[in-house]
């Protein structure tokens, strides 16, 4: 094992951890896959899945899967570089697809963000002047650029297992996959308009601080953010389609509650309430504090979000992987 | 000869599919009801039954893709891999990164993968064909390209789903030779299949699946002779 994979390998780790304490509870331990492949150690523990016969009422235990999952994912770090192998493969062929089918091809990755962001500097930096605000237009670009983070990769995520529903037929693949390679994509392009908005801002005059050190910190909170709520999501369409139209108004009553028009601390004390929990409100303002005022954010604040977003990866994750074989029965209907 | 011990155990293994009745009601659809048969290291083994017998479900538990409702599935710590054809194919990418995608999803990994290439461009015969998008491809090309990739797969366990030749006459008479090889060759392979004339060519044993029921397990051509003879029967009522 090369060293270049260990963070990797970490965030993985972890996520099996728990898979396998979820799926078979007990800690996981792993197998050298030298050994458990070399025909010598042929056959390694067999394993046995056993099910009472559901057709008399009896409860089905979770036993272990048929198939790859005996040797193959969870035990060996192979297997997690080739997972993680297949989802960037997939997501850069995903995003190069996407730009082939126009004619400006790549250009497209600027050219988007720009033109969505003169979109809103036409109405409301040069329409509406109602809003008083200091630096309106790259506070409003700002909301508008992370919120987009967020609400496309979810809307998005909602649909990616549910969209795989051909492939996981044919092979046996982890479902996380399939939100991941979305989040992956979302992310990318997410990243272009970020840096772009970033350099507007300079341009514009708000010149760059040290507070820009703790950016990635607070980009991978969010991500972790989205990954938790875009994961979960994605266990749900499977067996309840109408979600994904469902969730469209929750989502929408959010971003109008993130404080993207407006500025959450002039709220006036009594409603402040309704913003304190709402994480995208808190990021959005945490990103504003230091790319407008130079700011550190925080860092209790940063804490609490990063640690509550991380447990429900895991725990998102973790029923991801409990579904595994129960999402291929649904989609197959 | 030694006494083999089974690499794969199905003991009256069972499987559902759910149907809806209406917005809360569901009622169960058991696709397999009672399947028995044992699968030893080395061999080729047939699975013969008519349309809706349940075969494809039974390659899915075979493939670890679900998991028996009913019954117990032993696997021995074997890989096993359904030869799946065009897996993952992203319509506006090249062959050759199609190739990578699709063998990334069957299992393969990037480094075989990347060594296999030009084994893969070369076996497919697309030619300059092979960095154009898939798209613009015909669905021959496609099925060869495909079959390329998957006929790279290599688990413990490979599993065919009526898939031995694919594409023009040309191409169908290579891979169908290609892969008949590898079924007579020292690879454990489970082939799946309606025509009885094909598990006789090919396999050394055979199971017999009637609705959702294993019917008979042994040699081929013995259980290929009691399956004609079932349909024989059938056809004259």
């Amino acid at each position: 094992m090369d060293a270049g994979h260990r963070p990797r390998e970490l965030v993985w780790m972890l996520f099996f951890q728990l898979q396998n304490l979820v799926q078979y509870g007990k800690k996981y331990t792993p197998v050298d896959p030298v050994e458990a492949g070399t025909p010598a150690a042929f056959p390694p523990r067999p394993v046995r899945l056993v099910c009472k016969n559901k057709m008399e009422g009896a409860v089905n235990p979770t036993g272990m899967s048929a198939g790859t999952r005996n040797r193959g994912w969870f035990q060996s770090w192979n297997r997690l570089n080739h997972y993680l192998d297949l989802v960037f493969f997939r997501a850069w062929g995903d995003l190069r697809a996407e730009a082939h089918r126009y004619y400006l091809s790549y250009i497209w990755w600027v050219l988007g963000p720009v033109l969505e962001m003169t979109v809103y500097y036409l109405v409301f930096g040069l329409g509406l002047r109602a809003v008083r605000t200091e630096h309106f237009m790259v506070f409003l670009l700002i909301g508008i650029i992370i919120w987009r983070w967020f609400d496309a990769t979810v809307s998005h995520c909602t649909n990616a297992v549910r969209g795989g529903r051909s492939l996981m037929q044919q092979v046996d693949l982890p479902k996380i996959v399939f939100p991941l390679i979305v989040i992956c994509t979302d992310t990318f392009k997410f990243l272009i308009a970020f840096s772009l908005i970033v350099m507007y801002i300079n341009i514009y005059g708000l010149l760059a601080s040290s507070a820009y050190l703790i950016l990635p910190v607070v980009l991978t909170i969010q991500l972790m953010f989205i990954m938790a709520v875009g994961i979960l999501f994605s266990c749900i369409t499977p067996f309840l389609p109408d979600f994904a139209v469902f969730v469209n108004y929750p989502i929408r009553i959010m971003f109008f509650m993130s404080g993207i028009f407006y500025d959450i601390d002039k709220i006036p004390e009594q409603y402040r309430f309704l913003f304190v929990y709402n994480p995208m409100a808190r990021l959005i303002h945490t990103y504003r504090s230091i790319l407008l005022h130079g700011q550190f954010p925080d860092i209790e604040l940063l804490l609490t979000i990063a640690s509550l977003s991380f447990l429900g990866v895991l725990a998102a994750g973790a029923l991801l992987f409990r579904l595994d074989k129960v999402i291929p029965r649904a989609l197959a209907r | 000869m030694t006494i083999k011990t089974p690499i794969l155990e199905l003991k009256h293994v069972g499987y559902y599919y759910e149907r809806q009745r209406g917005l809360f009601s569901k009622d169960r659809f058991w696709a397999l009801q009672d399947v028995s048969f044992a699968l030893f290291r080395g061999e080729s083994l047939g699975i013969i039954g008519r349309n809706g017998a349940g075969k494809s479900t039974l390659l899915r538990l075979l493939a670890g893709i679900s998991k028996p409702d009913k019954g117990t599935l032993v696997n021995h710590g074997c890989t096993t891999s359904l030869l799946s054809l065009q897996a993952g194919f992203v319509p506006h990418l090249s062959g050759r990164d199609n190739a990578m995608i699709s063998g990334l999803t069957l299992g393969i990994s990037k480094n075989t993968i990347k060594e296999k290439m030009e084994a893969i461009r070369e076996f497919s015969g697309l030619e300059e064909f092979f960095e154009e998008p898939v798209h613009s491809y015909s669905s021959g090309m496609k099925a060869r390209l495909g079959f390329s990739v998957a006929f790279q797969l290599d688990p413990d366990i490979l599993l065919v789903d009526e898939i031995l030749g694919v594409g023009d006459e040309l191409f169908k008479r290579k891979s169908s030779t290609a892969m008949k090889e590898k079924i007579r060759s020292h690879k454990t392979v489970v082939l799946v299949t309606h025509a009885a004339g094909t598990i006789r060519e090919l396999c050394d044993r055979a199971v017999w699946i009637e609705q959702g029921e294993s019917r008979a397990e042994g040699p081929a051509k013995a259980v290929m002779n009691e399956y004609e003879a079932f349909i024989k029967i059938r056809t004259k009522k």
